[in-house]
């Protein structure tokens, strides 16, 4: 289970990630 | 299968659709850059360096208006599949169990087994949010992917503007532009024929070994 912990928040972590980081450039005008 | 390391055979699936993405993702970043490059020097510009692009709205566009109806097909999938049915259909609920079903059912609180989550076993508030964890998560995903569209592609549109000496728009306008909705309704329409496609036809076709039929 623990390998599976460590995929779940990989997958989480690198989605909100990157659309935060989007939703900044956005913003900025970027 | 059996001879993979066993944190690699438990998670096949998910490493798999993720080298996928980062693989894909990878190859659209370079052919995005190209075709920027291409345009730049059509317009006697240079084009911008790669970090540039990757870290551009127009790259943050082409990805999230992708990722936005992903996640809302998602979304209906699970909450519609709650109440409405396929008959025959591997993904639907039999047709005398729709609706949010018993805890007994669903294994929840009182009728939790011992290995169940925590928040399974829990009363109030905590119950309710793990019951509606999944679904949650697709919403929320949704809704971030969908606003990055919409500022990405904001920022794209007033650039285009500028370069042709028209007057900048509001964030609002953008959204009630046909340009976002021709944006967004393209991945959309392909989501809902894809899913609607899916639940009928596995009515009558079968995949041996998949447990999708």
């Amino acid at each position: 289970m623990t390998s599976t912990r460590i995929v779940f928040g990989v997958y989480v972590v690198v989605s909100v990630a990157v659309m935060l980081t989007y939703i900044a450039i956005g913003a900025a005008g970027r | 299968m059996s001879r993979l390391p066993p944190w690699l055979r438990d998670n096949s699936l998910s490493l798999a659709f993720g080298v996928l993405f980062l693989v894909t993702v990878g190859f659209q970043s370079i052919a995005g850059w190209f075709v920027q490059r291409e345009e730049a020097s059509q317009h006697g510009e240079q084009g911008v360096s790669y970090l540039h692009y990757v870290t551009s709205s127009e790259f943050g566009q082409a990805v999230l208006e992708n990722w936005q109806s992903e996640y809302l097909q998602f979304f209906l999938f699970i909450l519609l599949t709650i109440w409405l049915m396929q008959l025959g259909s591997p993904e639907s609920d039999d047709l005398d169990a729709p609706g949010m079903e018993s805890d007994e059912q669903q294994q929840v609180g009182a009728y939790a087994k011992p290995d169940s989550p925590a928040w399974a076993r829990a009363s109030g508030w905590r119950r309710d949010l793990y019951s509606w964890s999944l679904l949650t998560f697709m919403g929320a995903f949704f809704v971030l992917a969908w606003l990055g569209q919409s500022l990405t592609g904001w920022t794209q549109y007033n650039d285009e503007q500028a370069l042709h000496d028209q007057p900048s728009v509001s964030w609002l306008d953008f959204v009630l532009s046909s340009t976002f909705w021709e944006q967004t309704l393209q991945n959309w329409q392909s989501e809902f024929l894809a899913v609607g496609t899916f639940a009928i036809v596995a009515v009558f076709l079968r995949q041996r070994g998949s447990p999708e039929s």
